[in-house]
């Protein structure tokens, strides 16, 4: 396929035809000083806070500080191509980046531009970096699981869709890897992914970029790159810029979107650099006052948005916006109305349905790299104190080849329950306290001394617990996969197994259901829910299983 | 308040305002302007005396006695005692900031405004005229025209007054009809309306 000359031509000439000169008033002003991407501006009296800021070889800036004789700007581009006495102008309006359906699949840098090659984005749609998060009456609660894929996590840390879950631990520790399964494990889902890569290696960045390729991810993802070798000002705003661009798949199509920061801990200095470099009063660990609110004005844009609900009839298509009644209900208040304005219609041939395109949801996944497990210093504690809960990541487990490397004992959830479905409540119900029984059991264990039978058999169960709960790099497991696999475990089907057995068992075992048993997996997906009926059918099935694997290993 | 561009300009400022309201109230301000503007090109032009006014290996004694047996009856009082000022705080190498200081605020003053016109040729009498009562009317003071030539601009003219700026310059509309073809080509490209296939 090759493109008409003579057309683009014509189209050409037809725009030198139609053109029409306009004078171009702006107000502008003068480089006083640049350097390390900021520039110390004089003139621009109308200059607003935030304003976006064209520089004269054709860099963006932006206005941060407002100063009685200069302005303060940050340069988003090439600073070093600038110099004193050059021209900037300014533009009128916020800093902006473009969204929309063209940017997913895409890589691209914190000012909406292409980094992967593919050429220029097709967007006309933008977005400004900052708005404000929505208020209390537009959310409603999380009530929507997010499945990460990772079984401890869905088990016993789960996410809702619309939480702020904190990862956090040291480096080397797994928290990227969380990141990516769960994108991962969103294929088919619905749900647009924003992995915002900030102040990371580009080697670590484009591995990340493969790895989401080759599992068919980037067919819904964003990939935002701040790599390390940019700018402070552009790792500043990378977070704000993939925010945007999610915030427009909930607000503008109701779809549900996971933004991860990787990492925010590297934002904080960024923007500290800035601070210190624009004269802004360091305080604590040298970091600028309002460090605080640097984070939490990009985590409160997270949210799940209240449904709107109308009336319409069972008939209709699912993209039925039109309501029998002409009228939208708002939130979980209005589903309760909307269901006794159906009753008093009298239409039993109508259903109460949530309008298509409403009840969009932002997942946030931040991620703070600690030193030496320091979780009370500042910036760590600030973000954990923003976040609906977080995980932690430690050095220790991953070394003892627990991986992932997460510490449920002090992991948590502030959604809990209300983002699991049935089944996995059911069957994980324990899971955590029965796993914190272990470990205090397996600390006095290891003094040696002999132990009675029903505590040798904590022990027991807790080793297969652990082992069942590992899960290898990217592979997610689907939902159902985890709550048989944890059926199996809380059952004590491996209690009698070698612990170096219990991954190929579990392995077999869900191969062995989904070859021989698919209804029983399919039930469980549909239902969501473990009936004791289901329960008892898997009882069985597990009982023969065993019998059969360990009949093999003989 | 003047606009100022650097912090030094920002001192000097306080200088300039200083000196007017002295000179205002002794209704001596127009004199007091033109003295200083004739001392800066003095200064210019003798290179000896303005590294005598600024350069630290002189102490502050021996210029202060020198200030006032060079300038005593032959100055301005009030722009002498402005330069013991200065001397005494060590800030004589501000007195050409502190001049464009005064020129600004007489400016003000006067309903006055630098204008910075750059055209590719230069302006004709006609041209100029136009221009001046055009901007004054636009910015409500008295246009003082700065002009400059650069070729670059081809045609047109660029305006600057403040922190305003109108350019109606045939590079900038060419520039301008260069994006907007652009954004068109890329449009109609990624469209597919223009493939044959």
């Amino acid at each position: 396929m090759k493109f008409k000359v003579d057309e683009i031509t014509s189209v050409i000439k037809q725009e030198i035809a139609q053109y029409t000169s306009e004078i171009d008033v702006a107000d502008v002003g003068r480089v006083l000083e640049v350097g390390d991407g900021i520039a110390r501006l004089y003139g621009l009296g109308k200059a607003m806070a935030g304003e976006m800021l064209e520089f004269q070889n054709g860099a963006i800036g932006q206005v941060f500080n407002l100063e009685t004789n200069s302005i303060g700007a940050v340069v988003l581009g090439d600073y070093l191509g600038i110099k004193e006495g050059d021209t900037v102008r300014g533009t009128g309006q916020l800093l902006s980046v473009p969204v929309g359906d063209a940017m997913v699949g895409r890589v691209v840098d914190p000012l909406g531009r292409p980094l992967d090659g593919k050429g220029v984005i097709d967007s006309t749609l933008r977005r400004p970096l900052e708005s404000d998060a929505p208020g209390i009456a537009e959310r409603q609660p999380v009530d929507e699981p997010l499945q990460t894929g990772i079984k401890p996590i869905d088990s016993m840390i789960p996410i809702g869709r619309g939480q702020r879950e904190l990862i956090i631990g040291d480096r080397k520790t797994g928290k990227t890897a969380i990141c990516v399964d769960t994108i991962i494990n969103q294929k088919g889902t619905g749900v647009i992914c924003v992995y915002v890569a900030v102040g990371q290696k580009e080697s670590t960045i484009a591995s990340v970029v493969e790895v989401l390729r080759e599992h068919g991810a980037m067919d819904y993802t964003i990939v935002v790159v701040a790599g390390s070798a940019d700018a402070a000002p552009l790792q500043y705003i990378a977070p704000y810029a993939g925010c945007a661009m999610a915030e427009y798949f909930m607000y503008e199509q109701g779809k549900s979107t996971l933004c991860v920061y990787d990492d925010l801990s590297k934002q904080a200095v960024a923007y500290r650099q800035l601070s210190l470099l624009l004269r802004r009063p360091p305080g604590r660990e040298a970091y600028p006052g309002d460090v605080f609110y640097l984070h939490s004005r990009l985590l409160e844009r997270s949210c799940k948005l209240a449904n709107r609900y109308i009336i319409v009839p069972e008939s209709a298509p699912s993209d039925c916006k039109e309501a029998v009644n002409d009228k939208d209900y708002f939130g979980v208040p209005g589903r309760n109305e909307a269901k006794a304005d159906l009753k008093a219609l009298g239409r039993d041939d109508c259903e109460v349905r949530i309008k298509p395109g409403t009840g969009g949801s932002l997942t946030a996944l931040p991620v703070i790299e600690t030193l030496e497990g320091e979780v009370s210093s500042y910036i760590p504690t600030n973000v954990i104190s923003i976040t609906d809960g977080q995980i932690y990541l430690e050095p220790d487990l991953f070394f003892a080849g627990v991986r992932p490397a997460i510490n449920v004992g002090i992991s948590v959830s502030r959604v809990g329950g209300k983002a699991q479905i049935k089944a996995m409540k059911k069957v994980a119900g324990s899971l955590r306290l029965d796993l914190a029984a272990f470990r205090d059991l397996e600390a006095f264990a290891q003094v040696g001394t002999e132990l009675d039978a029903a505590t040798q058999r904590q022990l027991d169960r807790g080793q297969r617990m652990v082992e069942l709960l590992k899960q290898g790099q990217y592979k997610p497991y689907h939902v159902a996969d985890q709550v048989l696999s944890i059926f199996a475990g809380s059952q004590g089907v491996c209690d009698d197994l070698p612990v170096g057995q219990v991954a190929e068992f579990e392995e077999k075992l869900l191969q062995y259901i989904r070859d021989e048993f698919p209804e029983v997996r399919e039930e469980l997906i549909k239902a969501g829910d473990l009936s004791d009926e289901l329960a008892t059918k898997l009882k069985e099935l597990l009982t023969n299983f065993k019998k059969q694997f360990v009949a093999a290993k003989t | 308040m003047p606009a100022v561009d650097s912090e030094s300009m920002a001192v000097a400022d306080v200088y300039a305002e200083s000196l007017l309201a002295v000179a205002c109230e002794q209704r001596q301000e127009d004199e007091v302007a033109a003295e200083l503007a004739d001392l800066v090109v003095y200064m210019d032009r003798e290179a000896g005396f303005a590294l005598f006014l600024t350069s630290r290996s002189i102490d502050d004694d021996t210029r202060r006695v020198s200030l006032e047996k060079l300038f005593r009856s032959k100055m301005n009082d009030l722009l002498l005692n402005l330069l013991q000022v200065l001397n005494r705080r060590g800030r004589c190498d501000l007195v050409r900031s502190v001049a464009r200081c005064v020129e600004i605020r007489m400016q003000a003053k006067k309903r006055q405004q630098e204008v910075h016109v750059e055209t590719a040729t230069p302006l004709t009498g006609e041209l100029r005229g136009k221009i001046k009562k055009d901007i004054s009317e636009r910015i409500g003071a008295e246009a003082l025209l700065i002009e400059k030539v650069s070729p670059d601009l081809i045609g047109g003219v660029v305006i600057r007054a403040g922190d305003e700026q109108i350019d109606a310059s045939v590079a900038s509309c060419l520039r301008s009809m260069r994006e907007r073809l652009v954004e068109r080509g890329i449009e109609e490209i990624h469209s597919g309306r223009g493939y044959e296939g």
